[in-house]
């Protein structure tokens, strides 16, 4: 168990590393829940047209390399992008900041919220929601009452994905977030880091920390799953 | 009073054989002033449509729809409330209740909407029972319907705890907490097993009385029609095929079952 003996040398782990990418992954994933579920809640109610694009648009960053969404990321909001004049003005600058990190986790887990949430709110029966509005529920009364606490099981576990997807995230944070030690450098990026100096051990540290994380969310997420609300045999 | 006329087509859905790729044409007029009327017709005659066109869940292309003189459709004036502003209880056939909700919750549900103002100005169909009212005498309301319908001792268990005919009160308690303007029954007995259903058909009939709320129920159970109809309408294919006064044949004693197969054949 030779391996081992770094995660053990006091020091080795940095602790500031762990608590950061902890930080951007949980932020993110929170913004992109609020977003994400509400976005699939207007997308999955009723057909419009081009709905079919911007379910494509939504679902977008699932398969774009990150590098081109951390590319289109300063185009928007970089110093000279498209809102980074109108950022800087409110003294707000995402370029090589933590919250441009979170920016690019946003964008890189919305689709895994997105996609869960639309699936798991359009497969809650409509005749339930048909009665809400008969009992004279507002369209929001609705949402909130009864879709979303139904859809709930299936909508967590794609925001239990989100994090663990949050913490491994590389590519579109290095772009605009860049890799600063203590400021911006992730758990992926301070490996990689690691890596390029030769320095094996912090690495191999930091690896298994990342993986006893991942496995730590996975199960959570399966606990809340099956072990979550249970409503008993159906009508 | 109940006022309905509505005229729609459904696009033919894909893989629906039934109606031979043509769609479905619904095409329907009734009124009655009696309090109970019965829809009697096949599955896929337009019975449920109607009911949804009545809730406000489904918008005919052309119709008027009066309850008690207030106007929910009227097409040609541009009029078409929502469903929840419609004041409608609607008992779903599967009873749709909210399976992550108590018993109480789910009768509850419907307290607050800011509707009930406007149904209790119309008080024209209670006969005093006075307005559902929030906060406490709410609550109070909620107690007597849960008493009244004898689901007060499983008001804490989840729907897919209790038995059918538990659920089946808890469906129209829920419907009826809201003080609707009518009530509108899709095929609330099929559900139940056939000892159950004679009884609940003595229950509901019971109830009704008490409440004397106009009501549409339909069915394909001649029974139903037995127990129940004051006015009785035969769909058939979206259309009416007879709309008979029901009252005056059972006083003279005639069992629906030889009517309808007479009609209906």
């Amino acid at each position: 168990m030779d391996f081992l003996s770094p995660l053990l040398t006091a020091g080795t782990l940095k602790v500031s590393v762990i608590l950061l990418t902890l930080k951007v992954a949980g932020i993110a994933t929170a913004v992109s829940s609020v977003l994400g579920i509400l976005t699939a809640w207007c997308i999955a109610r009723r057909p419009f047209p081009g709905r079919t694009w911007v379910d494509a648009l939504c679902a977008l960053p699932l398969v774009l390399p990150p590098t081109v969404i951390g590319y289109y990321l300063i185009l928007l909001v970089g110093r000279r992008g498209l809102l980074g004049p109108w950022l800087a003005e409110f003294g707000i600058n995402l370029m090589f900041s933590w919250e441009g990190a979170v920016v690019a986790a946003t964008v890189v887990v919305f689709p895994l919220i997105y996609k869960s949430a639309r699936a798991a709110l359009e497969a809650v029966d409509h005749n339930l929601e048909n009665a809400a509005r008969t009992l004279g529920a507002s369209e929001w009364k609705v949402f909130l009452r009864v879709s979303l606490p139904l859809a709930w099981r299936g909508i967590l576990a794609g925001v239990m994905l989100a994090f663990a997807r949050g913490m491994g995230e590389f590519g579109a944070t290095l772009m605009i977030a860049g890799n600063l030690p203590g400021r911006t450098q992730t758990l992926s990026l301070a490996i990689y880091s690691a890596f390029q100096a030769g320095d094996d051990a912090q690495a191999l540290a930091l690896v298994i920390a990342t993986s006893l994380l991942c496995m730590g969310v996975l199960i959570l997420a399966d606990k809340l799953a099956t072990g979550g609300l249970s409503f008993g045999r159906g009508a | 009073m109940i006022d309905v006329s509505i005229t729609h087509r459904l696009p033919p859905a894909r893989g629906v054989k039934k109606t031979g790729g043509r769609g479905f044409k619904i095409d329907v007029s009734f009124a009655t002033e009696d309090r109970i009327l019965v829809l009697f017709g096949h599955s896929g005659s337009g019975k449920t449509l109607t009911l949804q066109a009545i809730a406000g869940l489904m918008h005919p292309r052309e119709g008027r729809i009066v309850i008690n003189g207030t106007t929910l459709l009227d097409t040609a004036a541009g009029i078409d409330s929502p469903a929840r502003d419609r004041g409608i209880g609607y008992v779903f056939q599967d009873y749709a209740l909210f399976p992550h909700l108590s018993v109480r919750k789910n009768v509850e549900f419907g307290l607050g909407a800011g509707r009930r103002a406007s149904v209790a100005g119309q008080s024209g169909a209670g006969k005093g029972r006075g307005a559902v009212a929030d906060g406490a005498s709410g609550k109070r309301r909620v107690d007597e319907l849960l008493e009244l319908f004898e689901i007060d001792h499983v008001a804490h268990n989840l729907p897919g705890n209790i038995s059918g005919g538990q659920r089946q009160r808890t469906a129209l308690a829920r419907a009826l907490a809201t003080n609707p303007r009518a009530l509108l029954l899709d095929e609330p007995f099929s559900a139940l097993d056939p000892l159950l259903r004679v009884r609940m058909r003595k229950e509901f009939s019971r109830l009704f009385a008490h409440f004397d709320i106009p009501a549409i129920i339909i069915t394909h159970d001649p029974d139903d029609v037995d127990a129940f109809a004051d006015t009785l309408v035969l769909y058939e294919d979206g259309r009416i095929r007879h709309r008979l006064n029901f009252r005056e044949l059972r006083t003279e004693g005639r069992p629906a079952l030889g009517l309808l197969m007479a009609l209906m054949n």
